[in-house]
């Protein structure tokens, strides 16, 4: 589903990779690592957000490196970024302005150059009840949820596209424990429906209950691959700090 | 009850910010001396009163360029796109219409056509470039519209100073246009056709801002650009066309002012006046509310005409009513700009 080939992101400092990893259809695999060892370099280069200095991403069969976001998400990308406020909603737009945006179909909310408003607020109301989103209703403005039913809107938003891959960083931060269940639930569904989940996460629980495989990074660099059934807090917390450890072992 | 008392918050500092304004113009026409109620009558009938409403006519002919432009602006402004070389546009377009109709031969209607056509385009390329510097070669917008405000005025000077030069008038301005292409006046009035190009512009912008997906793409660039590249929008693509289509309106407004107004290009005419200032300030009042766009610049064009007639009627100076202008900007600005940083605010904790 994805493969990723020998990918370099620019970074301050040290650039991040080379990575390589796969991603087959029907699994969730989670990127392990304590903030700011270059997974959200990596997310926005699969994204498109930022262009990688080189290597090689295929999604769905097709080198997707050349291509501008909106290109990728059509190719069958859809990304849940982790900074809802900014990236995930325009709080000053209504939430059915939210919800309608970045819709694959362009005819879905569109007649000609017109926009389709009606369309686009039974879209919001569907998304409204499916995810149980707490609001007054799709013309709402975006900043008025709880930052637990703006996470759901985005999250909603973005399953809803049924794409072949899913980018969800950090999907549950700051969400209430409501929240979180449902959101985890919804990508196990999207895993088990045969979707492809990449998994970004800090949290470590997160990332162990969830994925059926997990590469732990490192320093811009991939420092384990584990299994889902192996992992344990332990294991996979060793290699989120291993390469400091052998660092130690050399100087000692 | 909590109704009434949403009202009376919101109504309380808009109190309280008139009562300020009516008492620094009410100091300062004491300060000039001039008689009160005189003065407050010839504001009022210098904006909308005169004879066979003459006045009133010279306040919407003047508004017709400033609601244009404040169109103009806003289109830019709701898309984020912070472009204040409205002023360039504007010269572009009047420049362009002006030279179009007095060099290009044949039937009237069809010069008059083309000619508005080509100060759309070059209305629409003078914005276009703001946003090519922007994009191509990391020149703020803010910057380079605002810079690319001053070649133009000076090609326009150049221009109509030397080359395209009315020599016999003795002043630095174009020939006249025309007369055949010259904007009809209203029946029985002296207000020229041109307002009803602003209307369509104003209509125009009300529908695209409301109802159209292009519209829609751009506020939520205006909203919030991370989103809009995060969803996946062409932001750079929606970029160029909004400045091309600012600047187009821009360039139309330009066509007014030279087939309605002077008939021909005068140096200066667009720019001294402030149209394209005025425009912006007239947006930013109604924080780019679009149907409130329209009655913000008829305000400000009021407000201007007004002055005048406060000149006439009781001798206060021009420059008073100006800082009355200002007074009044100053105050109303300062509560939309609070209102606009509010609405921007959000539930849980900013990154």
């Amino acid at each position: 589903m994805l493969a990723v080939d020998e990918i370099v992101v620019a970074r301050r400092g040290r650039d991040v990779g080379p990575l390589s990893f796969q991603l087959r259809a029907g699994e969730i695999v989670g990127i392990a690592g304590v903030s700011g060892n270059g997974q959200s370099e990596l997310v926005r280069a699969l994204t498109g957000l930022a262009p990688a200095v080189s290597g090689s991403i295929a999604l769905c069969g097709k080198d997707i490196v050349a291509f501008d976001v909106e290109a990728r998400r059509r190719q069958g990308m859809s990304y849940i970024p982790e900074d809802r406020q900014r990236m995930g909603l325009a709080l000053g737009a209504s939430v059915s302005e939210n919800a309608g945006a970045g819709h694959d179909d362009r005819n879905a909310f569109a007649a000609g150059p017109f926009l389709k408003h009606g369309a686009m607020a039974d879209f919001a109301r569907s998304l409204i009840e499916r995810y149980r989103i707490r609001v007054a209703g799709p013309r709402a403005a975006a900043a008025t949820m709880s930052g637990g039913n703006k996470q759901k809107l985005v999250v909603g938003r973005e399953l809803s596209r049924n794409s072949p891959l899913v980018i969800a960083e950090n999907p549950t931060w700051g969400v209430d424990i409501g929240a979180i269940d449902f959101i985890h639930g919804e990508l196990m569904r999207m895993r088990d429906e045969g979707h492809a989940i990449l998994l970004v996460s800090t949290e470590l629980d997160e990332v162990i209950a969830l994925s059926d495989r997990i590469l732990v990074m490192y320093d811009g660099a991939i420092a384990g691959d584990v299994s889902g059934g192996e992992a344990s807090r332990d294991r996979v917390g060793a290699l989120m700090t291993s390469k400091s450890a052998d660092a130690l072992g050399k100087v000692a | 009850m909590s109704n009434a008392k949403t009202i009376s918050r919101e109504a309380l500092p808009w109190i309280f910010t008139i009562l300020w304004i009516a008492a620094i113009i009410l100091a300062l026409l004491l300060f000039v001396g001039a008689p009160v109620g005189e003065a407050l009558s010839g504001f009022w009938n210098g904006a909308f009163g005169g004879r066979r409403h003459a006045y009133l006519m010279a306040t919407l002919s003047r508004s017709a360029l400033i609601v244009g432009m404040a169109v103009s602006v806003m289109l830019s402004f709701r898309a984020g796109l912070f472009n204040i070389g409205g002023e360039g546009q504007l010269v572009a377009g009047g420049l362009t219409a002006a030279l179009v109709a007095v060099l290009l031969p044949g039937p009237p209607m069809l010069v008059l056509a083309v000619a508005i056509a080509s100060a759309m385009l070059a209305g629409a390329l003078w914005a276009l470039l703001a946003g090519i510097l922007q994009l191509f070669m990391g020149v703020p917008l803010l910057v380079g519209s605002l810079l690319l405000n001053y070649p133009i005025r000076y090609i326009a000077s150049y221009l109509v100073a030397h080359p395209f030069r009315d020599v016999q008038s003795g002043m630095v301005q174009s020939h006249l246009v025309p007369q055949e292409t010259w904007l009809a006046y209203f029946p029985g009035t002296r207000l020229d056709m041109g307002i009803l190009f602003t209307a369509v512009a104003a209509a125009f912008a009300l529908v695209y801002s409301y109802w159209t997906v292009h519209g829609y793409h751009t506020r939520l660039n205006g909203l919030s650009p991370d989103f809009a590249r995060t969803v996946g929008l062409p932001v750079r693509k929606l970029t160029l066309q909004t400045l091309a289509l600012s600047g187009a309106i821009a360039g139309l407004v330009g066509a007014i002012a030279v087939f309605g107004i002077h008939h021909r290009y005068i140096d200066g005419m667009l720019v001294q006046p402030l149209y394209a200032w005025t425009g912006i300030i007239a947006v930013l009042l109604v924080g780019m509310v679009p149907w409130a766009v329209p009655i913000s610049g008829f305000f400000f064009a009021a407000v201007q005409t007004g002055a005048a007639g406060m000149e006439r009627a009781a001798g206060v100076p021009k420059e008073i009513a100006l800082v009355v202008q200002a007074v009044i900007i100053l105050f109303v600005a300062s509560r939309v700009s609070g209102a606009l940083s509010s609405s921007r605010g959000d539930g849980d904790g900013h990154a």
